[in-house]
């Protein structure tokens, strides 16, 4: 038992001073105090809309037998009562539910929904997906005269210059990776020049994306800081030289102005292929 | 007592003059009070999860803004403490599964990648006594350094580790008895 107790004497002694040390610093203090700060004077995200109840739109009697119905099944108490609201229940939900799920139209009253905003090009709506042309109707109206094309028909859609994809890269050479330090430490406010190099095979024009996110907090924060997104752009040559990207950032806050001291992660990926890398960045107060 | 929980539940209500004038500086308290109380001690809890100091730091800024968004959970301010060190060591062990996923190529630095670190071997701890934890079974080791290195409670200790407080007693003693063994082998 003394063994015991002089050990523990022992490892309380040893244990604390070599812990000593682990003291945070004071721009981590920092960081956290204005990410905590910042939360609250935002507030609390933002209440969950409360779960329609399951009778919502029926009529008050049947909303009352559905409680006594819901009660009697959670307490378990089959009584005849009991009983007799699950059957009428139930003869409910077969008949009023699928009446009391249905959409309101937007033509009896309510104003309808900006589906401007949400047309795609060639005047499209999302929720009315174009019909499928037929063969013929879709095969351009050619004179008799003139050879038909290969030439598809003009889409609605902007053309966009395709990238080279993943298949492309892996087939001739090894997927890149990204070459990033791992962390910086940038004072706020300041540009930030983040160097990268995309090593291993690839040939083709990529585009590195940087996206700042945190500082690191589950979503809120996450989510409202995410600041800044750069593009770089470079073409790589032959498979095995790699290319290096320069990532000039500077991160800015929700309202346009420095980023608070904190530390973020930017996340770097190379379109086209599965390389990503990670760098922590350590902001600090300005000097 | 605990300013976060005391102070959060009337501001919950919509807003008052009153209350709007007072949060700010309640809130700014609060915060005072968590890094001064508990800020050293969830980073060494963070560390004796990664064994490294800059991702503690990480996990302890990540661990209290969780704390901090869900202070209003908290239902008795007296465990506070061990409230927020599981949710610090939580955090910790988050970012440890991480790290243990990140790829390890990209890595010109040669920090904060690949496999966790052993915690154990940064601390400038005697020799013998590191010899004889090194030994030591890691849920072991873990009981140790909480329970006597950071003077944490048996629920503190159990809260972080995610286990009963029956399991952290019979893990302290037979970790106890597991180093006393070796360690008087080695000293002898």
């Amino acid at each position: 038992m003394d063994d015991h107790d002089e050990l523990s004497r022992r490892l309380r002694t040893e244990l604390i001073r070599a812990m000593e040390p682990l003291t945070l610093t004071a721009s981590t203090r920092e960081g956290i105090r204005r990410a905590l700060l910042e939360t609250s004077r935002r507030g609390a995200a933002p209440a969950k809309a409360p779960r329609p109840s399951p009778g919502a739109g029926w009529p008050a009697w049947l909303q009352g037998v559905a409680g006594v119905a819901r009660t009697a099944r959670s307490r378990r108490t089959w009584s005849a009562a009991g009983a007799v609201a699950i059957a009428a229940a139930a003869l409910t939900a077969v008949l009023v539910v699928p009446r009391a799920t249905q959409q309101p139209r937007a033509t009896q009253g309510a104003p309808a929904p900006p589906k401007a905003m949400l047309q795609l090009p060639g005047g499209r709506s999302p929720d009315r997906p174009t019909p499928l042309p037929s063969r013929a109707a879709a095969a351009p109206a050619l004179p008799r005269h003139r050879a038909p094309t290969t030439q598809a028909p003009a889409s609605p859609l902007p053309a966009r210059a395709p990238l080279p994809s993943a298949a492309t890269c892996s087939a001739g050479a090894a997927t890149p990776h990204l070459v990033a330090p791992t962390r910086l430490t940038v004072a706020t406010g300041r540009p930030t020049s983040i160097g990268v190099e995309a090593v291993g095979g690839c040939p083709g024009r990529r585009t590195l994306t940087a996206t700042a996110l945190g500082p690191p907090g589950p979503n809120a924060v996450s989510s409202a800081l995410a600041v800044t997104r750069v593009r770089a752009s470079a073409a790589m040559a032959a498979p095995a030289a790699g290319s290096a990207f320069r990532v000039r950032w500077i991160g800015r806050g929700r309202s346009g102005g420095p980023l608070p001291p904190a530390v973020y992660r930017v996340v770097l990926r190379l379109s086209g292929t599965d390389a990503t890398a990670s760098v922590r960045v350590r902001v600090d107060a300005a000097p | 007592m605990s300013a976060a929980t005391g102070a959060g539940e009337p501001e919950r209500s919509p807003p008052a003059s009153s209350d709007q004038r007072r949060r700010p500086a309640a809130d700014a308290a609060t915060v005072e009070r968590w890094l001064e109380q508990y800020g050293d001690l969830a980073l060494r809890t963070a560390y004796l999860v990664l064994g490294e100091r800059p991702a503690a730091e990480d996990a302890v800024q990540e661990g209290f803004l969780r704390a901090w968004q869900a202070r209003a959970s908290l239902r008795d301010p007296g465990a506070e403490r061990g409230w927020l060190l599981a949710i610090v060591a939580n955090a910790a062990r988050s970012q440890r599964r991480r790290r243990v996923a990140a790829p390890v190529d990209a890595e010109p630095v040669g920090i904060a990648a690949g496999p966790p670190l052993d915690p154990y071997d940064a601390l400038d701890l005697a020799a013998d006594l590191a010899a004889a934890l090194r030994t030591l079974a890691p849920e072991h080791r873990a009981v140790i350094a909480y329970r006597i290195g950071l003077d944490c409670s048996v629920e503190e200790t159990a809260s972080i580790l995610g286990v009963e407080p029956g399991t952290v007693k019979s893990r302290l003693h037979r970790a106890l008895a597991d180093l006393r063994g070796r360690w008087t082998t080695t000293t002898s």
